[in-house]
């Protein structure tokens, strides 16, 4: 079971790693989505197979990535927002629109910058090391 | 609480008074003012109000209407009486006193007379279960009132008022006896049907109203003019009434004046007054009356609290309304439940307003954020309050200036979760008057969100009572309640720590 856990976690962890680099390229919702789902799946898988990490270091990697889903679910939000807006007929050069898509250049930004830290501290390596993989 | 003023022009004199209305208890009086100004006199005797004692009606209403409207009032009715009904220039009359007043004049009937009359006594003095005769003698008639349990049965307005009798049958003075059997032969000839209508048994309380009634309790009493609170409720018997009046009709005006408790004026007309109420005892066959304080303005001022004439002020104007239905309907919130969260907010923010005393403005912006709070919804129902804010803050609201629309916004932000912090730039960017409305306003946004939990139709209405330590909320619900007593619960602690005490819920009795 351990080595299930193991190998299934490496390659969870391995996609999430590709998604971030493909976010510090582009943070369209295409790459951003695609974040918050391998964000979401090993963040599941920690939780689920918590007994065979390390103690307490699953806890502290779900921490980080709940951090990152935050940047994600804020440029996710207004994506979501300015389409839903657009099919209630609320005019492209409306205020409303114009100041939903600035937070979202703002938050694609910071999304883009964590991103490029994460990468660039090597987490996904450190994970590995903390998660006994 | 909201504040009324009311103005009785009487055929002997003007009257205001203006108060503060707190549900369930009687009226703070904040102000009131009597002058003597005789239109009767004139009205009487020639059919028209002539130049002077109209000048003087203008200037005494310009007077008390510079007073009322220092004072906040959110509704005043001005209303002119048995003089007026009977004058030949009404018109000229209402045109000039309504632009001295400030406000319509108008020129009520004796039945609304004496409804106004049974409501104010009422308000004051409740007669639950009681069957009560109620007698106001003004200056140009007298209204006789019968209610039973609280309710108006009957009323009769007769031209038997002091000023109208004085002018038409006592000329000399002292009066005749031949004029004073005269008069009293018509006011028995006035009273008769009235006797016979409504019999004279059976009654468990007998009042008088009015000046003349003020006066006789106050001469019976020996009690000065300047103490007249103390005679409120006081029992004089028909005997005495019997023996004021035949000691008062046989002095002439500076004897009278002389009498402790009436005063130069009323010493002028107090026979025909006293005659009045004497032949209405004799015939009703009464052992003696209550006098009551009360009288037209306080009927008006109970009655214009009874319609929440006033509360329209602290809700959307039909513009706003039609606004923040149409960014309802374009962001997918039912509306029933907005609405009934906005009218449950209504009701919290005028039950709550001595504890908030925040101006009606402030629930115009409640109203419209219960309205909106949940427009988020359309975004994502993960922190929707979150995108609430966003939404209301940039959309295009007409009828509302850009200070309204971001303080709506804020309180849509908190209409859940955290309450403001010093980390959250939108509620830091509002400067400290907005900061404090927003707190005050959120916990009743909360609390009216709460109580439309669950079924839309469950809540039919919210009372509030007002404790020392504890404010209790009696919600009026076709079923169980457990559903908003939980929701509310909730967010008590919001409630708690805006105004340092908590909230219960409870079901109100039908």
């Amino acid at each position: 079971m351990r080595q299930f856990v193991q190998s299934e976690t490496a390659a969870l962890l391995e996609k999430f790693s590709t998604k971030l680099e493909a976010t510090a390229d582009s943070a369209d919702a295409h790459a951003i989505h695609d974040l918050r789902v391998s964000i979401r799946r090993l963040s599941r898988c920690l939780r689920v197979f918590s007994e065979y990490y390390p103690r307490h270091s699953w806890k502290k990697v779900r921490k980080q990535l709940s951090k990152l889903m935050d940047y994600a679910g804020a440029a996710r939000d207004c994506d979501i927002a300015i389409e839903l807006l657009g099919e209630a007929k609320v005019s492209a050069s409306s205020s409303l629109i114009v100041t939903l898509q600035k937070r979202r250049q703002e938050a694609g930004d910071d999304l883009q910058k964590a991103s490029q830290r994460w990468i660039d501290a090597d987490i996904a390596k450190k994970w590995r090391k903390k998660l006994d993989l | 609480m909201p504040r009324y003023a009311a103005i009785d022009i009487g055929s002997n004199s003007i009257r205001m008074e203006a108060a503060e209305v707190v549900p369930g208890q009687p009226a703070r009086i904040l102000a009131s003012d009597r002058e003597v100004t005789r239109l009767g006199e004139s009205v009487f005797r020639t059919g028209i109000v002539s130049e002077e004692p109209l000048r003087i009606t203008c200037s005494v209403l310009a007077r008390m209407a510079a007073h009322f409207r220092r004072l906040d009032v959110v509704g005043v009715r001005v209303v002119a009486t048995s003089a007026i009904r009977d004058t030949g220039n009404q018109r000229e009359f209402l045109a000039r006193a309504s632009e001295a007043a400030g406000t319509p004049v108008e020129i009520i009937s004796g039945r609304e007379e004496a409804r106004l009359i049974y409501l104010g006594v009422e308000s004051g003095w409740p007669q639950a279960g009681k069957r009560t005769l109620i007698i106001d003698i003004g200056g140009g008639s007298a209204e006789i009132i019968a209610g039973e349990n609280g309710h108006l049965r009957e009323a009769f307005s007769k031209p038997l008022g002091a000023v109208r009798l004085r002018e038409n049958f006592l000329v000399e003075d002292p009066p005749e006896p031949r004029r004073l059997n005269q008069m009293q032969q018509y006011i028995r000839e006035k009273l008769a049907p009235i006797v016979t209508r409504l019999g004279r048994t059976g009654w468990d309380r007998i009042i008088a109203t009015s000046a003349t009634a003020s006066a006789v309790a106050s001469a019976i009493a020996r009690i000065p003019r300047g103490q007249r609170e103390d005679i409120d409720r006081l029992r004089i018997s028909t005997t005495q009434v019997r023996k004021l009046y035949e000691r008062i009709a046989e002095l002439n005006l500076i004897g009278r004046r002389r009498i402790t408790g009436i005063g130069p004026r009323r010493a002028e007309i107090i026979v025909p007054g006293v005659a009045v109420l004497l032949e209405f005892l004799k015939e009703f066959s009464l052992p003696a009356f209550f006098y009551s304080r009360a009288g037209v303005r306080d009927g008006i001022i109970a009655d214009l609290a009874s319609r929440n004439v006033g509360a329209e002020i602290s809700r959307l104007s039909r513009e706003q309304r039609a606004e923040v239905e149409a960014m309802c309907r374009r962001y997918g919130v039912p509306l029933e439940h907005a609405r009934k969260v906005a009218h449950i907010a209504g009701l919290l923010f005028g039950a709550l307003e001595p504890l908030h005393s925040q101006p009606p403005s402030a629930g115009r912006l409640l109203e419209a954020a219960a309205y909106l709070h949940d427009v988020g919804h359309f975004v994502s129902s993960v922190s929707h309050h979150k995108h609430s804010y966003y939404l209301v803050a940039h959309s295009d609201m007409p009828g509302f200036t850009d200070r309204e629309r971001v303080l709506v916004a804020t309180l849509c932000r908190y209409h859940r979760k955290a309450m403001p912090g010093t980390t959250h730039g939108a509620y830091q960017s509002l400067n400290a008057e907005e900061k404090r409305l927003v707190m005050l306003m959120i916990p009743i946004l909360r609390l009216a969100d709460g109580l439309n939990r669950g079924n839309g139709n469950a809540v039919q209405g919210v009372a509030c009572r007002l404790l020392d330590d504890e404010v209790v909320l009696h919600v009026l619900s076709q079923g169980g309640i457990d559903l908003q007593q939980w929701a509310a619960e909730r967010t008590g602690e919001a409630f708690r720590q805006v105004y340092s005490r908590p909230v219960s819920v409870t079901q109100a009795r039908n």
